[in-house]
């Protein structure tokens, strides 16, 4: 999975982001620290909860990433006391495996995204990404538009072009999620969590099998293909650079 | 075993716990006895003076003062020892008959000390004067009956008590010796277990059913569920070994082999990818044991809601029918009506558990698995069954591959971590479903029998 996260070219950037971990596992927090980099956003970084958290008070960042363990200041009280705070910044929590429950007091507590260690850097990179400015006014949103690409929310039609799509329910579902992430990447598990709703891995190819299905209808008529696969971790839709 | 060991059993303390106990229920219970008995012997002494002096009163009345003075010598005569006076005097207090030369000359009734009558002693004596004709009889008793009952009751009472004591302590001795022997084969027992003698159980007598009989049995029961979890627990540790050791090597013979070609300057990716699907395998079956574990802890019954089996089964068609098309195959879901069937449960799991079953069919099947998911009705709840068309399990291994890491092939050489029909298995008990692996003419059928819900939604 790793050589995703090495291909040379970002996919898409049109942004950086300013991010802040909040990690007292030193080694990981900079293996993560060295992949954000690389992509071009600014990473600050801090093993204490306390200090953390008087950080995240203080500047402006994008995405947080905050440890459920921490020194100094648990990751559940950073993530409560920034909400009390009405600091309103995306925060992916990182849980163990162990305490499962974890994820949905971490999620209950105000965070956005949870991942549970162990996990690929290139799968936490992405979440990052996904976080990060998000489209204003998403929930009022009634069409999305990809390069030539047309999703309309209300009546849940899509069309390419002029060519109207005839998708089923969860390719839909997919769809717009992909569309809504348009230009970043998007990992398998993020979709079987977001489109899916399953908190565990199935053995069979659920994703490729459905994405492929949608390609068929969304990207095989036309002579332009908007999903594009990254190897190793997921797919991500973007108009023809 | 030590005396002082003794004192300190249950039983010891229990007996003198109930020695003191009756010891003070005895003494208030005798003290009021004898405090009413005492006050009805006064009464008593009052009575029977007033009889005696009335009887006497008669005697002159028949036979004047002569007949009355024979009788009170008689009266006299008849007591033994110094408890009763009978005196006749005149009115000077000269002594007419009686037993006694001192007395004092008073009417009516008075207490008075034994020197009044010139006796000894300290017995206070009931005396009652009584103007007859010319002449004044005294008749008095003094309250030794009284005083001998109390006295007698008073024995009766020490002794019985000391008597009771005893026993009770006896008692306690015997049966806290007993109940000490026992309980020190309980301590002998799992000191033994403690220092690894697993096997060691409680000698118990089957038929024996008190207390300690019943705690034994289930002390043994429960050092019975330890043990085979122990053994089961070593059973998996040597099976996840077996299991991880041999991916581990492939990983480490494609890194040897991406270092040969990049130093034979060939290109190494196609080593790398392969390195790269191994360690995610090992991943995967690390995380299907882990939430294997996660399961069994039971901690996610505290997630159980009532839900609708029906539409976890759509769910699972939505997400699998299109997998198992492109497999060549087809999924049905057959649900006899479409009304909603309740479990109480956690649908994650329970969709967990049919991908499982699912993909199992897609993965083990032959070219075109044809496979049913549908919904019965039974008497106590409702069932969930997974047919395919697939080779199906022989009869005599449908126990064994709900074990961990179980194989129907032996190779090991198959796709899946071994674990899939574990975690089903496990998801059922978490769910109080009983798991039931069936022939399907051909295939094979799972059967989840599922208990009612309990809420009435």
């Amino acid at each position: 999975m790793v050589e995703a996260a090495a291909k040379p070219k970002p996919l898409y950037r049109k942004y950086t982001l300013r991010i802040l971990i909040i990690e007292d596992d030193v080694s990981l927090a900079s293996f993560v620290t060295r992949g954000l980099v690389k992509e071009g956003h600014s990473v600050a970084q801090f093993s204490d909860g306390r200090e953390g958290l008087l950080a995240a008070m203080e500047q402006p960042f994008e995405v947080m990433v905050i440890d459920r363990m921490l020194p100094g200041l648990d990751g559940l009280s950073v993530v409560k006391q920034l909400r009390a705070a009405n600091v309103a910044t995306p925060v992916i929590f990182l849980t163990s495996m162990s305490g499962i429950d974890d994820r949905v007091i971490g999620l209950k507590a105000g965070a956005d995204d949870y991942l549970v260690k162990p996990f690929a850097i290139p799968e936490l990179c992405a979440r990052i990404e996904a976080l990060g400015r998000r489209p204003a006014g998403r929930n009022e949103t009634t069409v999305l538009r990809v390069h030539d690409l047309e999703m309309n929310l209300v009546e849940r039609s899509v069309k390419r072009g002029s060519v109207a799509i005839d998708l089923v329910n969860k390719e839909f579902d997919l769809l717009e999620y992909l569309m809504r992430n348009a230009g970043k990447v998007v990992t398998r598990a993020m979709l079987l969590e977001r489109v899916w709703d399953l908190d565990f891995d199935p053995m069979t190819s659920v994703v490729e099998t459905h994405v492929s299905r949608l390609r068929a209808k969304v990207d095989k008529p036309f002579d332009e293909a908007l999903i594009r696969t990254i190897r190793g971790l997921g797919y991500s839709l973007h108009a023809p650079q | 075993m030590r005396l002082s060991d003794l004192f300190r059993t249950t039983g010891v303390k229990l007996a003198a716990a109930c020695a003191a106990f009756f010891l003070f229920a005895t003494l208030t219970t005798t003290s009021v006895a004898v405090y009413q008995i005492s006050d009805d012997l006064d009464l008593w002494l009052d009575r029977s003076l007033t009889e005696t002096s009335k009887f006497l009163v008669t005697e002159f009345d028949e036979g004047g003062v002569k007949a009355l003075a024979e009788s009170v010598e008689q009266h006299a005569a008849a007591t033994n020892g110094n408890n009763e006076i009978f005196v006749l005097a005149d009115r000077a207090g000269k002594k007419i008959a009686g037993n006694v030369d001192a007395f004092k000359v008073q009417y009516g009734w008075h207490d008075a000390q034994p020197q009044e009558f010139g006796l000894k002693g300290r017995r206070q004596f009931r005396v009652l004067g009584q103007s007859v004709g010319e002449s004044i009889l005294i008749v008095a008793r003094n309250d030794s009956a009284v005083y001998e009952i109390g006295d007698i009751i008073e024995n009766a009472f020490i002794v019985s008590s000391v008597v009771m004591a005893l026993s009770a302590l006896l008692a306690g001795l015997l049966l806290g010796m007993r109940a000490q022997k026992r309980v020190e084969a309980f301590n002998e027992t799992l000191d033994a277990v403690a220092l690894g003698d697993i096997n060691r159980r409680i000698d118990v007598d089957d038929a024996g059913g008190d207390d300690i009989d019943q705690i034994a049995r289930k002390l043994n029961l429960t050092l019975d569920h330890l043990s085979s979890a122990m053994l089961s627990m070593q059973q998996v540790t040597v099976d996840i070994a077996h299991d991880l050791k041999s991916p581990i090597a492939r990983l480490r013979n494609r890194l040897t082999d991406s270092i040969a070609n990049l130093e034979a300057g060939h290109d190494a990716k196609k080593d790398l990818q392969e390195a790269i699907a191994e360690s995610d395998h090992v991943s995967h079956t690390f995380d299907a044991m882990l939430r294997i574990a996660q399961i069994e802890s039971g901690e996610r019954r505290q997630r159980f809601e009532d839900l609708d089996l029906a539409s976890v089964v759509h769910r699972t068609a939505d997400i699998y029918a299109a997998v198992v098309e492109d497999a060549g195959g087809r999924l049905s879901v057959n649900i006899a009506t479409d009304r909603a069937r309740h479990v109480f449960g956690d649908s994650q799991l329970i969709l967990q558990l049919l991908s499982n079953l699912v993909e199992n069919s897609v993965t083990h099947g032959n070219g075109s698995p044809l496979i049913r998911i549908s919904i019965e009705d039974h008497p106590g709840g409702v069932s969930l069954l997974v047919s395919d068309n697939g080779p199906g399990v022989p009869e005599a291994e449908r126990g064994k591959v709900q074990e961990r890491f179980y194989r129907l092939d032996k190779s090991r050489s198959s796709k899946g971590s071994g674990l899939g029909l574990a975690l089903v298995t496990a998801i059922a008990n978490l769910h109080g479903a009983k798991l039931k692996l069936d022939d399907n003419n051909p295939g094979l059928v799972v059967r989840v029998d599922f208990p009612a819900s309990p809420s009435p939604g």
